[in-house]
């Protein structure tokens, strides 16, 4: 199990081989990744032209883990990681990363869903998004608090 | 003497994120406590709304904050202790 924050991309393809190596128990690994888009839900909004994600040192990586250990406590599941950017993004970019491997889909599709949601919910990460008209901190979306509560 | 070596004084180190940094203009300062003031996070929160200003809107009723105390999420009644890590910040929006 591995959660890391850091301002460098990252390359889902060699972190999904690096997850399962040698693990022949393996059979199934589910993959999320976050990127950032350049429009707000609201279509008459100016286009987001950079994103800028803070994060609160020493809180985020053990609010991460704890989220990775509650994932292991629900499902059924070999390994978990999650990589989440922070610093100066652009539209395109990738932010975050979720690798869960397990021996049938079920619990790997669910556990990453899972990892996803409360990340989302729990992890000390803010959005400050810059358009023409200026920049903006993005408010917290009551649906992601629901999403958080369905499991 | 340090505020954390006198006795009767809790002395907690506050850290503001985000909107919150950016509303108050700083990024956290050193607040001590009398002990006769029962120190939990509703105190803290008390003697900041009582500065006004950017504090008072923030922190105010209505207002959507979160509180973490050494790293932990916790709700206003948590008690504090000398060189508890008390961060205030709004609701998170990673992912």
């Amino acid at each position: 199990m591995t959660v890391r924050v850091q301002t460098e991309d990252f390359d889902a393809g060699r972190e999904i081989a690096a997850l399962r190596a040698g693990d022949a128990r393996v059979g199934a690994v589910a993959t999320f990744i976050g990127t950032v888009r350049d429009g707000s839900d609201a279509s008459d909004a100016p286009k987001v032209s950079a994103l800028t994600l803070e994060h609160y040192p020493g809180m985020t990586e053990k609010s991460l883990e704890s989220i990775v250990i509650e994932a292991r406590g629900r499902f059924n599941i070999l390994d978990a990681l999650v990589v989440h950017r922070v610093g100066a993004l652009a539209p395109t970019d990738q932010i975050v990363l979720v690798v869960v491997t397990s021996a049938h889909r079920g619990e790997a599709f669910d556990a990453c869903r899972f990892l996803m949601d409360f990340l989302k919910a729990h992890a000390p990460f803010w959005k400050k998004e810059a358009t023409s008209e200026g920049t903006r901190w993005v408010d917290a979306r009551t649906s992601d608090d629901e999403a958080a509560a369905r499991w | 003497m340090p505020d954390s070596l006198t006795p009767g004084l809790v002395t907690v180190r506050l850290v503001y994120l985000a909107r919150l940094r950016e509303a108050f203009g700083s990024a956290g300062e050193s607040l001590a406590l009398s002990l006769e003031d029962e120190s939990s996070v509703a105190t803290v929160l008390a003697r900041l709304r009582e500065r006004g200003g950017s504090f008072a809107l923030e922190l105010g009723s209505g207002r959507a904050f979160r509180v973490a105390v050494n790293h932990a999420l916790v709700t206003t009644d948590a008690k504090l202790r000398d060189g508890d890590e008390v961060a205030l910040f709004p609701p998170v929006t990673g992912g």
